[in-house]
Order: C-alpha cells, then structure tokens, then sequence
C-alpha cells in the first residue's frame, strides 16, 4: 500500500510540474538557481524629502536618491517587490495602486519613497555590473510613474 | 525495488522508544511548520490586492477571493484546528483537509511573482502523513509512511534540483562567475530588505578568488546529485549532513536560509533513535531491571 501511494503520488507530481510551469506547491522540479550567469533584476527602495528636484535617471547603488528604505521591518517581502516590479508590463492604475498598498495598506503615505528596478549582469571583463532604474516615487500626494514605462 | 519499498517503510521491524521519541516529534514538528506557514501566509496576504503571477490552484481558480477580506485569517484558523486534530487522530481526515486549505493559502499568498521553496519539504511532510492517516489504521504504521514517504521526497527533490541545474547549464554550471552573480543579487535583496549591505568573509573570499567560488558550487550540486542516497538507510546519515553542509553554504554565500527544511534534516537526518535507546532508554530499563530484582 505505501509503495503503490508513492508511485501515484509521484505520477500526481509529474503531471503537475509538467503542465504548471514546473511548479504546483508542495511539488516542484526546484529550478532555482538553474539560470547560471543570466543578468538578474531586484528592487530596492529610498525614503526621501521632497520630490520637487527628483532625477528619474538611472544610478548605481551608491548614489540613490535619499536614504535606504528597509523593506522587511515595514512588512513588505523583497522577493515579492522584486519580482512584482520586474514582472508587471504594464503599470495600470490599479497596478500602482496595488504597489502603494503594499507599503502603506489602505492607510494614505506617511512618507516619500522610490522604488527602483535593480538590473545587474556580467560583463565581458567578467565584472558584474549593477544598474538602478527609479520606477515609481510615492508620497502622501501623489503616485508618481517612470515615464518610459508602459502604462496601457 | 522491494529492498529500497523495505528501507523506506520497514513496517516489520520492531518498534523501540527511540523511535516512538523521533516519530513524535516529526509529526510535531509538522505540525508546527503547517501552522506557521497558515499563519504567515495568511496575515501577508491582507495587503494583497493583485495577482501579477498566478501559482498552483491560482492557475485554475481565481485567488483573489482571498483579498480584501479576513478569509485568509479564517483559513489559518481552520488550518490549526484541523492539524491539531490530525495529531491526536480525532479522525482520519483533518490532515488532508489541512493539506487542501493550504494549498489554497499557498496560492493566496504567492501570487505576486516569488515562488519560494522554502516550504515545500514541510509541505510534502503533511502530505505523508495525510495519507498516513487515510491508509493505516494504526499510528506507528502511518508515522512509519509518512517518514518513509518524506526520505524518498527529501531524495528525490534535491537530486531534481541537480538535473534542473545540470540540463540548464551542463557541468559549466559550477562556474565560479556564477556565484560572483549571485552573491552581488542576494547583497541587493539584503540592501532591499535590511536597508544595508555587508559581504562576510566566505562572500570575500568567492568574490575574489573564481578557483574558490568554483569549488564552492561544485561541492554543491555534488551533494544534491547524489541526494537520491538517502533511500537508503547506511547513507542517510552522511547524506543528511552533506545537505545540511549544503544549506549552511548556501547561508553564507547568498544570505538565503531554509529554515523549516533545515530543522526537517536535524530531525529525519541524525540517528537519534539509537542514541536514544542506547543512553535514555538504556538506563531507564537497566533501572527497572535493578528495582524489579
């Protein structure tokens, strides 16, 4: 009986990581870290004082706006941010709405932020270089969008 | 097959303190893993309001019933009560049913683009013993499947690991510049997550040196290639540490930590049942021997 429950649960796991994408919880074919050396994006976020003089040039890591913003103490996932930046192609209002209430629930900002898009990927010189694109600033007034992102 | 069905789910073999000690406290260790996840989920997804990418039952059913409402907290409720209930068997169904709504509030919570598998070991754990408990009458032969069946996952998911990795990249996936991506992407989520960022030595030393970062990633997937050994009962125990070796590496190197995954180890990894029967147990019944004489 054990054995007979295995191999169904096993044949029960190889229909559902083959036709989800490799994943269906608890089974997965563990494909992370299986993409060795493809460039990878991540999100960091800044608290700042104004938005008035606000550069949506991208930057490197050391000279982003204002100052660093810790994500977890502020209940909000970095793996979740990361990839809700990375993966969204077009940044509806309800999508920017749905990133405001990440940070801030249904409460208005108490405070000024950007969230920048993180592009890093290894050079010929085998250097790793690192990139942060401003995507959107937040503050108490208003929801602010890189310009150069698609928005319909 | 019939010697690796009896290394995995010795139901003849007799049954001896140490044991009942190590099966409890995997059940209960399980238990706790089910909870917390219900429980993380759920308090998460109240800040949810859009899915971005759907997982699992996402992928059929619309999740968003879940947002914008208390559902998720009554979920984890139900989930609690219902594994509580599986480990004192007050009936043979609670742990499936716990396995059902957590699968719901799996999809709940990771539908905004993270799929993690930090909790899929846990996960495959409460599936055993929902089976166990659907299948066996008696405790010790559920407990004994439900452990049988989780050694065979354990194998079977980091030996997958290998292959996702080997059929992506070949043996050129060991590639030191790898781990340089690495490291320097995991430093951004601490920056992200922490609001700092500080490379540790063993980082330093991968950074600077590729014949080292190299070595680093090819003790690795050695270890999760050869993962599949722990079917059998003579290599679980070098097995388990290796994998353990492999998730401290991974710690250290990518501030990443599997937490329930790692203490699943400890507990399923280490002979704790012979200790235990050769010092406790051993001079609990020499004292029994010594009053009854």
């Amino acid at each position: 009986m054990g054995r007979n429950a295995v191999v169904g649960v096993l044949f029960a796991y190889a229909v559902l990581v083959a036709t989800n994408l490799g994943e269906f919880w608890p089974f997965s074919i563990y494909p992370m870290f299986s993409q060795a050396g493809n460039p990878w994006s991540r999100a960091v976020v800044s608290e700042v004082d104004g938005v008035e003089a606000f550069s949506w040039e991208a930057t490197t890591l050391d000279r982003l706006a204002g100052r660093p913003f810790a994500t977890k103490p502020n209940g909000v996932d970095p793996i979740d941010l990361a990839n809700f930046v990375s993966k969204t192609e077009i940044w509806s209002p309800g999508r920017l709405a749905a990133l405001r209430t990440m940070f801030f629930g249904d409460d208005r900002p108490d405070r000024s932020i950007v969230v920048y898009r993180v592009l890093g990927q290894l050079e010929n010189d085998n250097r790793v270089v690192v990139e942060a694109i401003p995507y959107a600033l937040i503050s108490p007034d208003s929801t602010q969008l890189n310009t150069s992102l698609r928005t319909r | 097959m019939k010697n690796l069905v009896d290394e995995l789910f010795p139901f003849g073999e007799p049954d001896t303190p140490g044991r009942r000690v190590v099966r409890t406290v995997f059940e209960a260790f399980i238990v706790y893993a089910t909870i917390q996840l219900a429980w993380s989920w759920g308090l998460y997804v109240l800040n949810i309001r859009e899915i971005v990418l759907p997982l699992g039952l996402a992928r059929y059913v619309d999740i968003s019933f879940m947002f914008g409402n208390s559902l998720p907290l009554a979920n984890a409720g139900m989930i609690t009560v219902l594994v509580i209930a599986g480990f004192f068997r007050l009936g043979r169904w609670p742990y499936a049913a716990a396995f059902g709504l957590l699968l719901v509030q799996y999809a709940a919570r990771f539908s905004l683009g993270e799929i993690p598998h930090s909790s899929n070991l846990a996960g495959m754990g409460l599936l055993g013993f929902a089976l166990g408990a659907l299948m066996y009458r008696r405790r010790l032969d559920a407990s004994r499947f439900a452990i049988g069946f989780s050694y065979f996952y354990i194998g079977l998911g980091y030996t997958l690991a290998a292959v996702s990795k080997l059929v992506s990249r070949g043996p050129a996936w060991a590639d030191g510049r790898h781990l340089w991506m690495w490291i320097q992407e995991k430093s951004v989520d601490q920056l992200s997550k922490t609001g700092t960022m500080q490379l540790n030595s063993l980082q330093e030393v991968a950074l600077a040196d590729h014949t080292a970062a190299t070595m680093f990633l090819s003790i690795g997937l050695l270890t999760e290639t050869f993962a599949f050994l722990v079917w059998w009962r003579r290599f679980r125990v070098p097995v388990c540490i290796a994998i353990l070796g492999l998730h401290m590496g991974i710690y250290l190197t990518m501030n990443i930590m599997f937490s329930l995954s790692v203490y699943e180890l400890l507990i399923l990894g280490l002979p704790w049942a012979v200790w235990l029967d050769r010092t406790v147990f051993r001079r609990a019944a020499g004292a029994r021997v010594l009053e009854s004489s």
